[in-house]
């Protein structure tokens, strides 16, 4: 039966008019994600309204295809401009620009999407053979578990990127939670931060605030005419030599892509942890004279950014399907979308709609083959885009952030947020202070406050809970080690031992 | 500017916003406790998470602070030389060239964001901020400027209005 599901999904998406609609929404989707201030979340909600009168089967591959698109396309202007075009691919820009100034631009990009479109089809091995394992996986994490999980990515994510200065990452990382403080609290709906101002208490929305930490300033350092904003070149390159640097690391990519789909999986928790977390992995888990060259442009740190975040995908989606909780913000709009189109993704649609999870699997597998070739063919074009002269470019860039800005609320209200976030990122920019942390703790505040605030209420107050879970432990002890890592107390403990045997 | 002169001065900003965020955290746990909300009890009150922000804020910040001031010989007069350093050093890079253009650009993405955005169709407001700025920057010549402003704004015109369906600002 499962034989005759995936044929007939393939045999669904060979059709010309599917095919037309895969590589146009797919071509969208990159389009989308290279242009900074436009969002993988925004891509689908935009594409949802317009495949309202679509064939079904003709809108799902449309929406995934714009959704693999938008993801992956990204890594372009994280690459050549040092802009991620999507949250998701800040991670890849650490090394990626590093990469282009080194005159391999097209080497870089050619990298990040031939790893992105791997990480997405190992992803879908997931999505079809272990769904319902990894679900009850997730189905362990309750309350605690999930406010454990935030305060951690926020703390890898400050430890990561605040390159040797940690402190200043967590820092960051505090400014974005106490952002997602902002407004009515999910559970007594009391006002906090809001100074009774309406627009203050429906919450600072995400997509002006990324908009403004990671666009703006390099908008304003253009205008100084700053080399950082530059866009570098796409140079020609030997695909002979970028296959190799891909099968040189196979073991990155399977375990980059393990990494993304485990991140996907947990509700909430999207494409950004995921490139981060299989970055910190690889990072971590290099020789220490490689882990000098990380964030100076080292391939593989482009190579474990993009396949976590792509696998980060089907990771996403599985908790999509079988629980119809996302895993992402874009899933919770693709939730929306299925349900616009008359799907009830949850525990039942195996017994409703079995062949869905099937079609899916396959809309994914090829939306990334095509995402694989659309954005080789198309970089040129994306060059030619990024490469304008930057004093033109950057007004246009602009518009394009306020236009990004308004279009998720159609609230002039974003437009003044995404500039005044703008601000505080040219002040974090010029005091040296890493942006990622502060947008994962405007992301992951709502999730680490509400699980917070839950457990505090099921337990009157008591934190004992947390130390009686076996999961919760885990992470303390990693959090904890972290935290006394990176302020150097084992090397101090180190030293004080050597000492004291040498004496 | 030296790494350590900056971080003595973001701590010291850094410590202050979280000083600011634990008595707007006191504030609010003491409104959430009276009528209708009647929650007592700090840990399930909704100012709960925000102290413990402003206390790890200033925690963090004095840490950072004691880093960049470890290994001076008189921490007093480092930390006071590194003030001096970056306000001295601040005042002059606001006379620079590349610093006073900045300074011009952020002001016409303001008169957009904040004056035009609302009161003029966006059409109108975009095209204008676009020639402006391109104006300013030098970008090229002014009626190349004029020209590409109009055929950008009417593409997005296009992409987002017509073929999207959606409203623009």
């Amino acid at each position: 039966m499962t034989a005759q599901y995936l044929l007939n999904a393939i045999l669904t998406v060979l059709t010309p008019i599917n095919l037309l609609f895969l590589v146009l929404s797919t071509t969208a989707g990159l389009m989308m994600g290279v242009l900074p201030g436009l969002s993988a979340t925004m891509a689908i909600a935009l594409l949802t309204g317009l495949t309202y009168n679509f064939p079904t089967q003709s809108a799902l591959i449309a929406l995934i295809g714009v959704y693999v698109g938008s993801i992956s396309g990204g890594c372009q202007s994280a690459i050549l401009l040092n802009i991620p075009g999507t949250p998701a691919s800040a991670a890849t820009a650490l090394d990626g620009f590093p990469i282009a100034k080194q005159g391999k631009g097209g080497l870089g990009i050619f990298l990040a999407t031939t790893v992105s479109c791997l990480g997405t089809i190992i992803s879908v091995i997931f999505v079809l053979t272990l769904t319902p394992m990894l679900t009850s996986m997730a189905l362990k994490f309750a309350s605690w578990e999930f406010f454990l999980l935030s305060i951690f990515g926020i703390l890898i994510c400050g430890a990561i990127t605040a390159q040797g200065k940690a402190v200043k990452g967590w820092i960051s990382g505090i400014l974005g939670l106490l952002v997602a403080m902002i407004g009515l609290d999910t559970v007594d709906t009391f006002a906090r931060f809001s100074y009774g101002n309406v627009n203050m208490m429906s919450g600072i929305q995400l997509i002006p605030v990324m908009i403004g930490l990671f666009g703006f300033p390099e908008i304003v350092k253009s205008f100084k005419g700053d080399g950082a904003s530059e866009i570098q070149k796409l140079t020609k390159f030997k695909a002979r030599e970028g296959f190799k640097l891909v099968g040189k690391n196979i073991g990155t990519i399977i375990r980059s892509a393990f990494i993304g789909v485990g991140v996907g999986i947990i509700p909430g928790v999207g494409e950004d942890v995921g490139g981060w977390l299989s970055y910190w992995a690889t990072k971590s888990l290099s020789s220490e004279e490689e882990k000098q060259t990380f964030g100076t442009g080292n391939p593989r740190g482009v190579i474990s950014a993009e396949t976590g975040n792509n696998a980060c995908i089907g990771g996403a989606i599985i908790p999509v399907l079988s629980l119809a909780v996302p895993g992402s913000a874009p899933a919770a709009v693709l939730l929306a979308a299925f349900l616009m189109h008359g799907y009830r993704p949850g525990p039942l649609l195996m017994t409703e709609s079995p062949d869905f999870v099937y079609n899916v699997g396959i809309y994914l597998v090829f939306a990334a083959i095509a995402m694989w070739v659309i954005a080789l063919l198309m970089a040129k074009v994306t060059v030619r885009v990024l490469r304008m002269n930057k004093k033109i470019l950057m007004p246009i860039i602009y518009v394009l952030c306020i236009i990004g800005s308004y279009l998720i609320n159609y609230n002039m209200f974003d437009i003044k947020v995404m500039f005044a976030f703008g601000i505080v990122g040219m002040f974090l920019s010029y005091m040296d202070c890493p942006p990622a942390p502060f947008l994962l703790g405007v992301i992951l505040g709502p999730m680490a406050d509400s699980n917070l605030r839950r457990a505090l209420r099921l337990s009157d107050g008591s934190f004992a809970p947390m130390f009686q879970r076996p999961i919760c432990i885990v992470f303390l002890i990693v959090i904890a080690a972290m935290i006394l890592s990176q302020l150097g107390v084992f090397r101090q403990l180190k030293k004080v031992n050597t000492r004291r045997k040498t004496a | 500017m030296e790494n350590k002169t900056k971080d003595t001065v973001f701590s010291i900003i850094m410590m202050l916003l979280g000083g600011y965020v634990v008595i707007e955290s006191v504030r609010m746990a003491r409104k959430a406790a009276s009528p209708p909300y009647n929650i007592t009890t700090l840990s399930v009150s909704p100012a709960f998470l925000p102290v413990i922000l402003g206390i790890a804020l200033i925690v963090f910040s004095v840490i950072l602070l004691i880093m960049s001031l470890v290994g001076e010989k008189h921490p007093a007069k480092a930390f006071a030389q590194h003030i001096t350093t970056f306000s001295t050093r601040f005042v002059a890079a606001l006379q620079t060239p590349g610093i006073l253009k900045m300074i011009g650009g952020v002001a016409i993405m303001a008169v957009l964001t904040f004056l035009m955005m609302g009161r003029i169709p966006f059409w109108i407001g975009g095209t204008l901020f676009m020639f402006a700025t391109m104006l300013f920057l030098r970008a090229t010549k002014w009626w190349k400027s004029l020209l590409s402003s109009i055929i950008v704004m009417a593409a997005m015109v296009l992409l987002f209005q017509v073929a999207f369906g959606t409203t623009l600002p």
